[in-house]
Parts: structure tokens; C-alpha cells; sequence
């Protein structure tokens, strides 16, 4: 059942020092951490990435099964683009030849990287989501458009947007679970047939849903509008951030995990040492 | 499809998570076939929940559901839990929201196709349950969408009884009704009772409870607080007052007229009229209090 699965990328609730980071900080060193991913140039590079990544997992204070679940739904993409890598890759010594198909020390070389790369990135994410609530997310993405209001972009509204897809994304996945119930409690199975069988049956879903959330959206502007919204006014915030002494060490921690990287990839360049 | 039974059925939201979350505990019960059960309790108390087991839409965590033949337990497979969902109907809590055909025929005769009723039957069902819900028959090919949302609560309703089941649930049919529609909608849920359909209707109206079923389940924190008669219930003000159950306006009325030294024959009369019906003996035997 829909409620019964824990939503890729959902917020767990929590107390740890990283829930309590602000979320501007959280989501720029999410982002910082998939550059510097790039950055790593050698094994002792990738170690020590993981270290950081492991760090992180440690201090977000979660089981380390839930950070495996994010991984375990693009299982197959990620075994997939590493097979690519294995076989077609070439260079270096060859172990194993059939046509083209080749497993060369270069190809193991190749798929190693975009292995480490691939649960580098993922587990980074969740980190990030798990530990943020997605409204939070929001607000610091809004903060981060700021700029773009000299662009004459209208941040104030794409925000505004923003904030009432998150809120809603829960609504329609309950939504989604009480119609599928209702369908199939009306006989439909929607796991069995064929792929056009199978695709049919969304019907009897995607209607009530689409008629649903038109409906929903509607009232939704009726009552934003009852209540004196004005796209254009400007906004003024519930919630507003603030930067805490945790917030500048984990700014300092970032750019310290950045230089270490950096002097990893000396390290290989015979620069160092 | 017959009796119902729970054995010791827990189930647990999201379990081995961080959020598991359990919503029935040690639940076991025993309905009758063709027995009229009213469950009443908190949001939260785990009503759903015991009612999406008992359609085959969550499976127990631990413990097992029968329901006539049909077994279900954790390891329950697909082909059981269809099987299951033949013989049981359930009407959600504001039904319309399922509509989705073209039109309301073709809505109607959705169920029973799906259970593989050759499709002159499932539309011979389709009218006979139409009909039942009163509806004109002018409305068979027009959207479900245009109709008002009383008509529309009743094309879903037939939806479901289009499908015979012989154990009906209801969750909180009369929300958002008005009192002619609610009381229209009790009588024909009375009447396939009458008929031999097993009802089971969730309900926050204790008058729905008094009037029509011959149990009342009460549930708490996930848990059986009561199962007994109507009558039992709304006599025991001990038990009503730890579930936070409010009797209903005939029976607090009889309460009222006792405390204020008026005995009635019958302290407990379920409905207004047979409240009226103790009213009038008294009144005949010469209204005088403490008689």
C-alpha cells in the first residue's frame, strides 16, 4: 500500500546536530559535495569522500538501512550504467574479450568510478532530504533565486508555487491510495496483464485523481484569494532562517573536506610528498 | 461467503522503519452472517484499518482473518485477497471521488465486469442497483460529473451493490448528506440487511448505531473497547464515558427525565419513537413523577 512505503526522499523526522543545520547551508553543501565528487582524481580521493559521506550518515543520526533504501530503487540503472562501463571501456590490460566486448583493466577502472560516484551522490541526496522537511528545502531554494529578481524572474510566485507542490505532493499520494483502494475493491487488479491491460487500468485512477486535484486547486485559489493574496505584494515569511554558530562550522567543515580533496589530487600529480 | 472472524490480528504501518506505527493490536472478533455491526470510535482508533483488512486491501501483520472459506493471513496471496474482495463491498468515505466513467451506466457496471459478469448481466445489475438507490433512469447515460453531488454519492453506492457483495461496508455514508438523502441512504442499507447482506458501517452518529445495528464495535487506540448490543452500550455510562462516546438524544433525553425523577420502563430507548412509545404509557398511567 502506497502509505506503507517509505517515499524515496522523504523526511525523517529527527534531532540531530544536521536536522538543526540551517537549510540554505544544507542544501549549497549538498550541492558543493556532488561538485567536489568530480574533483576526486585518484582512490585516496574517493576515500576520502566517503569518509566525509560516512561522517554525515553518522551525524544525521539515522539507521543506515534507510540510506540503503534510497539507493535499492535505481539498483538496476546503477548496475546497468556500470556494465556499460565494464565492457566497452578500453585500455589498459585486457582480462576478457568476445567481438567488441572487452573486460580491460581500464573498463574495471571506469566502472569503479561511476559506481563510487553514483552511491556517492544518491546517499549525499538523501542525506539532505532526510534530514531536511521539504518546506525548509523550499525556503532555501527560494533564497538561493533571490538573485534572479534583477532578471525581472518572479521568485516571489515561483516560490509560492514551489511551497504548494510540496505541501500537495502528500495529499495526492493519500488521494492516489484511497482511489486505488476504491478500484480495487471494484475487482481492478492493477499488478496483472499485459503492459496495455495494465496501462488501461490507470484510467479508473488518473480520472478521479485529475478531477480531484482540479477541483482541489480551485478551492485552493478561491480560499488564497478570500484571504487577500496578492502575487505581486511582497512576501514576508512564518519561518525565517537564522545562521547559528553551527551553521559557520559547518561551512568551515565543508571547506576543509574541499582543500583535503584538493590536496589528494596533488598527492597524485607527485606534489606533494 | 459467511461468518467473520479476526484471530489475534495486529497490524503495524510501516513496520521494521523508523515510523512503524501500530494502528490494531490483538484484535479477534466474531460477526455473524448477516448480522448489522456499527463501529464507532476515534479518528485514529484503527476503524479503517480493520476494515481495509477485511476487504483484502492491507494484509494482518500478524494474526488471521476468516471470512467464510477465505483465509488471510501474512502470507496471503494475490489470488485470496481477490477472492476475499468478491464477496465484500466496501463504500469509502465520500465514494463520488471514485467516478470516473464516461457515463454513469458505464461507472455502474464497472464492479461486475471486473468479476467477469458477462455484460448484459453486469448491466441488468447496473439498473437493478440504480433503481435501488432511486435514481431517475433519465441519468444512465449522462457524466457522473454533471450530476449533483447527493447523485453522484448514490451512482458510486451503486457502484459497489451492482457488485452483490454479501458483506457490505460503509464508512460514514452520510457525511455531507442532507437529512432526507442520510435517511433515504439508512433505509436501503436497512433493507439489504433485512435481505441478508452483512453490514458493517463505520459511524459517528450514535443515533445510526441505536437505530439500526444489532452490535456496536467500539474501538480504541487500536483495540476492541467494546463489542454488545446497542441497548448493553447505551446503558453503561462507565464505558461510555471512557470511550467518549456520546449516547444518542433519545437515551441522554430518558437519562435527563430519570435524574429529574421520571422512570421509564424501558431507560434506554434507542430511537425517538420508542422514547414517544415510553412517554405515552407513562402519560397514560397519569404522568405523575416518581410513579
Amino acid at each position: 500500500m502506497g502509505n506503507a512505503k517509505v517515499i524515496l526522499g522523504a523526511y525523517v523526522p529527527g534531532s540531530s546536530w544536521l536536522h538543526h543545520l540551517d537549510p540554505r547551508v544544507k542544501l549549497f553543501s549538498c550541492f558543493w559535495y556532488v561538485v567536489i565528487v568530480f574533483l576526486a582524481s585518484n582512490w585516496l580521493g574517493y576515500l576520502w569522500l566517503f569518509i566525509v559521506l560516512g561522517t554525515l550518515i553518522a551525524l544525521s543520526r539515522l539507521p543506515l538501512k534507510l540510506y540503503w533504501r534510497g539507493i535499492k530503487p535505481l539498483f538496476w540503472i546503477i548496475l546497468f550504467t556500470v556494465a556499460i562501463q565494464l565492457l566497452f571501456s578500453s585500455g589498459g590490460h585486457v582480462y576478457w574479450q568476445w567481438g567488441w566486448l572487452a573486460i580491460t583493466s581500464g573498463g574495471f577502472y571506469q566502472s569503479a568510478i561511476i559506481l563510487a560516484r553514483f552511491i556517492l551522490i544518491i546517499t549525499i541526496s538523501t542525506v539532505l532530504t532526510a534530514t531536511t522537511p521539504t518546506l525548509q528545502l523550499a525556503a532555501a531554494m527560494e533564497a538561493f533565486m533571490k538573485p534572479l529578481r534583477y532578471l525581472h524572474v518572479p521568485v516571489n510566485q515561483i516560490a509560492v508555487m514551489l511551497m504548494i507542490i510540496l505541501r500537495f505532493i502528500p495529499t495526492i499520494m493519500d488521494e492516489t491510495t484511497k482511489v486505488m483502494n476504491a478500484q480495487k475493491s471494484r475487482g481492478v487488479n492493477f499488478d496483472e496483464g499485459s503492459l496495455i491491460e495494465r496501462a488501461r487500468r490507470l484510467e479508473p485512477l488518473l480520472i478521479p485523481l485529475f478531477v480531484g486535484s482540479f477541483k482541489r486547486a480551485e478551492e485552493l485559489a478561491t480560499a488564497m484569494e478570500a484571504r487577500g493574496y496578492d502575487p505581486d505584494a511582497p512576501r514576508t515569511k512564518y519561518r525565517v532562517l537564522h545562521w547559528h554558530r553551527n551553521d559557520t562550522l559547518a561551512m568551515i567543515g565543508l571547506t576543509l573536506a574541499t582543500i583535503i580533496l584538493l590536496a589528494t589530487r596533488l598527492m597524485s600529480a607527485g606534489m606533494l610528498f | 461467503m459467511s461468518a467473520i472472524e479476526f484471530l489475534n490480528v495486529d497490524y503495524i504501518y510501516q513496520a521494521d522503519t523508523p515510523m512503524a506505527a501500530w494502528a490494531i493490536k490483538d484484535f479477534s472478533l466474531k460477526l455473524e452472517t448477516g448480522s448489522f455491526t456499527a463501529i464507532v470510535g476515534h479518528t485514529g482508533s484503527g476503524k479503517s484499518t480493520l476494515m481495509a483488512m477485511l476487504d483484502g486491501l492491507l494484509v494482518p501483520t500478524h494474526g488471521q482473518l476468516r471470512v467464510g472459506e477465505v483465509v488471510i493471513d501474512n502470507r496471503a496471496d494475490k489470488k485470496a485477497l481477490a477472492r476475499l474482495r468478491q464477496g465484500v463491498g466496501y463504500v469509502f468515505q465520500f465514494p463520488e471521488s471514485q467516478l470516473f466513467a464516461e457515463t454513469v451506466l458505464k461507472d455502474v457496471m464497472f464492479g461486475p465486469l471486473n468479476l467477469g459478469v458477462s455484460p448484459a448481466q453486469a448491466k441488468e445489475q447496473a439498473l437493478t442497483a440504480l433503481e435501488a438507490l432511486k435514481l431517475p433512469s433519465d441519468i444512465n447515460e449522462r457524466s457522473p460529473f454533471e450530476l449533483s453531488g447527493g447523485q453522484m454519492r448514490r451512482v458510486a453506492i451503486a457502484g459497489v451493490l451492482a457488485m452483490h457483495p454479501s458483506v457490505l461496508i460503509l464508512d460514514e455514508p452520510t457525511a455531507g448528506l442532507d437529512p432526507q438523502a442520510s435517511t433515504d441512504l439508512l433505509d436501503l442499507v436497512d433493507e439489504l440487511h433485512q435481505k441478508g447482506t452483512t453490514i458493517l458501517m463505520i459511524t459517528h452518529q450514535m443515533e445510526q448505531a441505536a437505530r439500526f445495528a444489532d452490535h456496536v464495535l467500539v474501538m480504541n487506540h487500536g483495540q476492541k473497547a467494546a463489542f454488545m448490543t446497542p441497548h448493553e452500550l447505551f446503558s453503561n455510562a462507565a464505558l461510555l464515558n471512557e470511550a467518549g462516546i456520546m449516547p444518542p438524544a433519545s437515551v441522554a433525553f430518558a437519562q435527563q427525565l430519570q435524574s429529574h425523577g421520571l422512570r421509564l420502563a424501558d431507560s434506554v430507548p434507542l430511537t425517538i419513537e420508542k422514547l414517544a412509545d415510553q412517554l405515552t404509557i407513562r402519560l397514560k398511567q397519569g404522568g405523575r413523577a416518581n410513579g
